[in-house]
């Protein structure tokens, strides 16, 4: 029989790498926005630069926690 | 300008970043990187061939796997965020010829940016380098400025497009400086 700590839930530590990793991103995304808008040179690409990022990324997480309940 | 202001009497001849190739390069590695993994589940069926033995333990290498699904993901994405770091890096990266200095504005990383000025007075001599046969062949290289003096260091636009014809401004705004007084160049 073993110890109770180790009968520990897989998913449940997915979920919480998930939270962490996204936590990260959200830093990241905030701060790479801020330098694209206020370091860009009022380039018309600042804008559509960070959508694709967040397209992009949020696209890797669905299909990351795909086939997950 | 964000990152500096502009002297009376003073424009802004050109804005330069590096080449287009030179950010192709450094994306690649990043392409092969994503595209490469996409072959293990054929190497493994392979190997299952090969082995009957481990097909147990490579049978549910496939993408129906949700674990399989989310390591790529997770390879992936770290790809993606390295990859917008490059390109942020290849856009915020430039420098700026005015008449008067050469402006570089380099981002190291997110928290860390350099705003340098060099003026075109100090300016002694420019050299040109264009190496190798990508280089020859879309026409891209590196610009070096040399001051007079030895404590002013070089200046350095590397990767970048046009460069002879890069030189060539700086050395016209250099002799409209200096009037009549037109410093050397070289190839």
């Amino acid at each position: 029989m073993s110890p109770s700590f180790l009968a520990i839930d897989g998913e449940k530590i997915l979920a919480v790498v998930v939270w962490i990793v996204f936590v990260f991103w959200v830093i990241y995304t905030l701060v790479a926005a801020y330098h694209w808008l206020r370091y860009g040179h009022h380039s018309v690409i600042a804008v559509p630069a960070i959508i694709v990022h967040i397209v992009v990324s949020l696209t890797i997480a669905a299909y990351a926690v795909s086939g997950f309940k | 300008m964000e990152e500096f202001d502009l002297e009376e009497g003073e424009k802004i001849l050109l804005s330069v970043r590096k080449h287009w190739f030179v950010f192709f390069c450094e994306l690649l590695p990043f392409a092969l990187a994503a595209w490469l993994p996409l072959y293990l589940p054929t190497l493994f069926s392979a190997l299952m061939a090969a082995s009957p033995n481990s097909a147990q333990l490579l049978v549910d290498f496939s993408f129906a796997n949700p674990w399989v699904r989310l390591a790529y993901s997770a390879w992936w994405f770290v790809l993606w965020i390295l990859a917008f770091n490059i390109f942020t890096q290849y856009f915020l990266n430039m420098w700026i010829i005015t008449n008067r200095r050469i402006v570089s504005i380099h981002q190291w990383g997110f928290f860390s940016r350099q705003v340098t000025s060099f003026l075109l007075s100090h300016v002694q001599d420019v050299t040109t380098t264009i190496d190798g046969f990508f280089a020859t062949l879309i026409h891209f290289g590196t610009v070096r400025a040399e001051t007079a003096g030895e404590s002013a260091p070089n200046f350095y636009m590397t990767g970048i497009p046009d460069p002879t014809g890069i030189r060539d401004l700086i050395m016209n705004e250099i002799a409209e400086l200096h009037g009549d007084r037109t410093p050397s160049s070289s190839v």
